[in-house]
C-alpha cells in the first residue's frame, strides 16, 4: 500500500509536505480499503472514480462528512495526476440560492400605503393580510392559502397564526402588525384572509401582488422577501448577529442540529419572544 | 437388575439384531449355554464398564452379575452334575460362531451386508427416541484403528488378513508428519446440531469400520444410502477436505442425490478458479463475474488461531466475492440443473453492461473494465448451470465465507466422538484395546464400544441441560467450560516467592 500511495501522491507534485503528507494519508487509506476488496493496488484500478465514491461512502467508517469532503477532494486531485485516463470532468458547479434580502422598514411603510389605498375593501384587506402575515409572522405563500380570519387570534397578551395545515404551527405576530392584521381577520371571518374560496386553489397571491407592481419607487412585492423581513426582524430582537460572532460560526446548520434536540418552547414564552415589536 | 445391564438389555432388544443370528448358527448336539444377546449383552457391558475389548473381559463381565441375572441370561445353569457357570471357553466358542456368521469380507476390506447390518441397527438403537429426529445434521470423519498383529512379514502375511497398511495424521502439534499404521480405518457418522438450531447430544448415528485398503468416502456413502433408505433424513453433511477432494461421483454427488447439504472443508487443490462456464469464473463452489477481482477468487480459510482483527478482514474480503457471484434464481432440478443470474442484474454491483445497474448508489463495487467481447453470461438474463459444474465443490454456503466457518464449525463433532473413544480414561480403542483380529471381530467390539459411548454422551448432555436449566431458572448463564488458559502474568504470579 505504501508503494502506491507513494506513487500515486509523486505524480501530483505536491506544493508543501503538509500537502505531501495529507495526500499520502487519504491514499494509503485507499490502499488498504483496495487491498480489503481485493482490487489491485495500482492507480488505474484505485483512483477510478467509482472505487473513490465507495471509498468515501463505505470505506471510511465513522468519520465526519468533513473529513470525507476533505478525503474525496485530495483522492481526485491525486487521481488527476497519476490517472488522468481515469478523472472524468466533473458537472459545472452552478450558483447557490442564497437568502432573499429583507424590505426595510420604509418600504415595508409603503408597501402597506399602498394597501390601504386600494380601490376595494376586499383587496385592502387581503393585501393588508398578506404584507402583515408576511413581514410580521414570515409565512410563506403554502402557509397563507390555508389561512382563514379566524385562524388569527389574540393569545397570551400578544397576536398569533395558527398554521393548521402543511407545516403546522402557531406562529406569533410582530406587534406593529397586529391591528391591521386583526381588521383582515375580522373582514375574512371564516374566509381565507388571502382571498379564494377552495384551499387547493393556485396563484392566490399573484393578484394582490400585481396591485402593487408598477411603481418606480418600490421593488417588487415578494414573499420570500416579505419573510425574510420577517426573519431579519426576529433576528434583530433575538440578538442572533451577536450570538453568531460570539460562537465564531458564520452559517446555521450545525446550530440547528443543537437546536433540533433542545425542548421545544412554550407558546407564551414564543409569543413574548417573537411577537414584539 | 443394575442399570446397566437394563439399558444393555434394551439397546439389543430395540436393535433387535441377536435373533437373526442366532437363527443361522449352526444347531444340533448339545445346546449351547451362551446365547448371542447374551454374548452381545456381555460385550456391552465390557465396554461401558471402559474395560478393553477381549473377550476374557466379557467373561468377567457376565459372571459378574448378580445371580438372577446370570441364571435368566444363562450364564448360570443347572447340569446333571450341578450347577455351571460360563467358562471362557465357551465365550470364546460363541464369539467365533458368531464372526463365521458375519464374515463374509472376501477379502475385500468392507464388511459382509450382514455385519453392516448389525452395525446400523445396534448404533441407531443406541440413539434414544426423543433424539432421533431433533437433527438431520451430521458430521462425518475417520479416523484410525491400529490392530493388535504385528505389521505383514516379508512375505507380506499377517495374523490379521483383513488389516492393512493405512497413513494418520501428524501426532504432534508442531511441524509432525503423517505415519504409517497397520489396521483399519473407523469411520463415524455424529448427529450435530441444526445451523440454527438448538444443542443435541452429539451421538454416533452410523459407524463403518474398512480395511486401510478401502478408499473411506466412497465406502460411507453406501452407509449413508442404508440409512436414508431406512428413513432417516439427512440434511447438512459436514466432512473434511479428505472427503471433499475425492471424484465428485463418488462422494459429493451421490450425497447431493440423498438430498444432503454439503459443509465441507475445499481441498488446497480445489481451491481458487478451475475454469470457465458461459463466460462466468467456476469457483470455490460457485460462478463469479468474469470481473471479479482475481484476489477475490484466491481466498483460504483463516488461521485456526486468526484473531479477530484478521477474521474482520477475511469476512470483509468474502462479503465482496460475494458480490460478484453469480446468484442462484432457482432450486436444482430433478436432474441436478438449476439457474444463475448476473450480479449487477441482482443489484449487487454497477457494470457498464448492465446499464440499469450504474444508477445503483456507488457503495456497489464497479466493473471498471468490463470484458470487451461480453460472454453470454453477460449478455443473457439467466444462464443454466449443469450439475458437473462445481461438482466436486458446491455447497451450502459461500466458500470460505463466515457463514460457512460457522457452519462448518459443527464439524468438530465427529472429531470428539473419536476423541471419547480414544480417551485413556474411559474406553481406548488404542492398540492392545482389542486383541481379536479380523475385520467382523474387531467391528464388533468397536460398535460395542461406540454405543456405550453414546449413552455415557447421552448421560452427560442431560446432566449438562438440567444444570442449564436450573441457572437459568436461577438467573444465571449457562456454564460454560473454565478457561485453562495460563498468561505470562498467571506464570509470573505463580512463580513469585510464597
Amino acid at each position: 500500500m505504501a508503494g502506491f500511495a507513494r506513487q500515486a501522491v509523486a505524480a501530483c507534485g505536491p506544493p508543501s509536505p503538509v500537502r505531501a503528507r495529507s495526500l499520502l494519508w487519504a491514499c494509503a487509506r485507499l490502499g488498504s480499503f483496495g487491498e480489503g476488496v481485493g482490487l489491485e493496488p495500482v492507480p488505474e484500478v484505485l483512483l477510478h472514480p467509482s472505487v473513490i465514491e465507495r471509498f468515501v461512502m463505505a470505506g471510511l467508517g465513522e468519520a465526519p462528512e468533513t473529513r470525507r469532503r476533505t478525503v474525496r477532494t485530495n483522492l481526485r486531485h491525486v487521481a488527476r495526476y497519476a490517472a488522468p485516463a481515469m478523472s472524468a470532468p466533473g458537472p459545472p458547479p452552478l450558483a447557490r440560492q442564497r437568502a432573499k434580502a429583507p424590505y426595510s422598514p420604509a418600504e415595508i411603510a409603503a408597501f402597506l400605503a399602498l394597501a390601504d389605498a386600494q380601490p376595494t375593501a376586499g383587496r385592502r384587506h387581503r393585501l393588508g393580510a398578506l404584507i402583515c402575515a408576511g413581514a410580521g409572522a414570515g409565512l410563506t405563500g403554502a402557509d397563507l392559502r390555508h389561512v382563514r380570519g379566524s385562524d388569527v387570534v389574540r393569545r397570551h397578551g400578544g397576536v398569533v397564526i395558527v398554521v393548521a395545515d402543511g407545516a403546522a404551527r402557531v406562529v406569533p405576530v410582530l406587534a406593529p402588525f397586529h391591528a391591521r392584521l386583526l381588521d383582515a381577520a375580522g373582514f375574512a371571518g371564516e374566509g381565507f384572509i388571502v382571498g379564494g374560496r377552495r384551499p387547493d386553489r393556485r396563484n392566490v397571491t399573484a393578484g394582490l401582488v400585481a396591485s402593487v407592481a408598477g411603481g418606480s419607487d418600490l421593488p417588487r412585492l415578494e414573499l420570500g422577501r416579505l419573510r425574510a423581513t420577517w426573519v431579519a426582524t426576529c433576528a434583530t430582537h433575538l440578538g442572533l448577529r451577536a450570538f453568531f460572532d460570539a460562537a465564531g460560526v458564520s452559517h446555521s446548520a450545525h446550530i440547528a442540529d443543537v437546536v433540533a434536540s433542545l425542548p421545544p418552547p412554550e407558546e407564551t414564552e414564543a409569543v413574548r419572544l417573537l411577537g414584539g415589536g | 437388575m443394575s442399570g446397566r445391564l437394563r439399558w444393555a438389555e434394551a439397546v439389543l432388544d430395540a436393535a433387535d439384531v441377536a435373533a437373526p443370528i442366532e437363527a443361522r448358527l449352526p444347531t444340533g448336539g448339545r445346546p449351547r449355554q451362551l446365547s448371542v444377546r447374551t454374548l452381545l449383552v456381555g460385550m456391552l457391558l465390557a465396554a461401558a464398564d471402559g474395560r478393553p475389548a477381549h473377550l476374557v473381559r466379557v467373561h468377567r463381565a457376565l459372571v459378574g452379575l448378580a445371580v438372577a441375572d446370570r441364571r435368566r441370561l444363562g450364564v448360570e445353569v443347572q447340569w446333571r452334575r450341578g450347577r455351571h457357570t460360563l467358562t471362557y471357553r465357551q465365550v470364546e466358542r460363541t464369539f467365533g460362531l458368531v464372526v463365521g456368521v458375519l464374515d463374509a469380507t472376501g477379502g475385500d476390506g468392507a464388511p459382509s451386508e450382514e455385519l453392516a447390518a448389525l452395525t446400523d441397527e445396534l448404533c441407531e438403537a443406541s440413539v434414544p427416541t426423543e433424539w432421533k429426529e431433533a437433527t438431520t445434521a451430521l458430521a462425518v470423519d475417520w479416523s484410525d484403528l491400529e490392530t493388535w498383529a504385528l505389521a505383514p512379514r516379508s512375505d507380506g502375511v499377517s495374523a490379521d488378513r483383513d488389516a492393512s497398511w493405512g497413513r494418520r495424521g501428524p501426532t504432534t502439534i508442531f511441524g509432525g508428519r503423517d505415519e504409517l499404521f497397520f489396521g483399519y480405518h473407523p469411520q463415524v457418522a455424529t448427529m450435530v446440531r441444526e445451523e440454527h438450531g438448538p444443542p443435541v447430544p452429539e451421538l454416533v448415528r452410523r459407524v463403518l469400520l474398512t480395511s486401510c485398503k478401502v478408499d473411506p468416502p466412497p465406502a460411507f456413502v453406501a452407509v449413508l444410502e442404508r440409512m436414508a433408505t431406512a428413513g432417516v433424513a439427512i440434511g447438512d453433511v459436514l466432512a473434511d477436505s479428505g472427503y471433499a477432494h475425492r471424484v465428485a461421483s463418488r462422494w459429493a454427488l451421490p450425497l447431493r442425490r440423498l438430498g444432503a447439504r454439503l459443509v465441507v472443508d475445499l481441498h488446497p487443490s480445489d481451491r481458487g478458479p478451475k475454469g470457465t462456464h458461459a463466460g462466468a469464473v467456476i469457483a470455490n463452489g460457485n460462478c463469479y463475474c468474469p470481473a471479479t477481482p482475481p484476489a477475490l477468487l484466491t481466498l483460504t480459510p483463516p488461521a485456526p488461531r486468526a484473531g479477530a482483527a484478521d477474521l474482520a478482514a477475511h469476512d470483509a474480503k468474502t462479503a465482496e466475492a460475494a458480490r460478484y457471484k453469480l446468484g442462484r434464481i432457482s432450486a436444482p432440478d430433478a436432474d441436478g440443473f438449476h439457474r444463475v443470474s448476473c450480479p449487477a442484474l441482482a443489484h449487487k454491483l454497477r457494470c457498464p453492461l448492465r446499464p440499469a445497474s450504474m444508477n445503483l448508489p456507488f457503495d456497489r463495487p464497479e466493473v471498471t473494465e468490463p470484458p470487451p467481447e461480453p460472454p453470454r453470461c453477460c449478455v443473457q438474463q439467466t444462464v443454466t448451470v449443469p450439475p458437473e459444474v462445481n461438482a466436486k465443490t458446491a455447497q451450502a454456503h459461500d466458500y470460505p465465507s463466515a457463514a460457512h466457518r460457522a457452519s462448518y464449525a459443527r464439524r468438530t463433532g465427529s472429531e470428539r466422538a473419536f476423541s471419547t473413544i480414544k480417551d485413556s480414561a474411559t474406553t481406548d480403542i488404542g492398540r492392545g484395546w482389542c486383541r481379536v483380529m479380523g475385520l467382523t471381530a474387531i467391528t464388533l467390539f468397536f460398535v460395542c464400544a461406540v454405543v456405550a459411548r453414546n449413552e455415557r454422551v447421552h448421560a452427560a448432555f442431560q446432566v449438562r441441560q438440567a444444570e442449564n436449566e436450573r441457572r437459568a431458572a436461577a438467573g444465571l448463564p449457562p456454564k460454560t467450560r473454565r478457561r485453562r488458559r495460563r498468561t505470562i502474568g498467571d506464570l509470573v504470579a505463580s512463580a513469585a516467592p510464597p
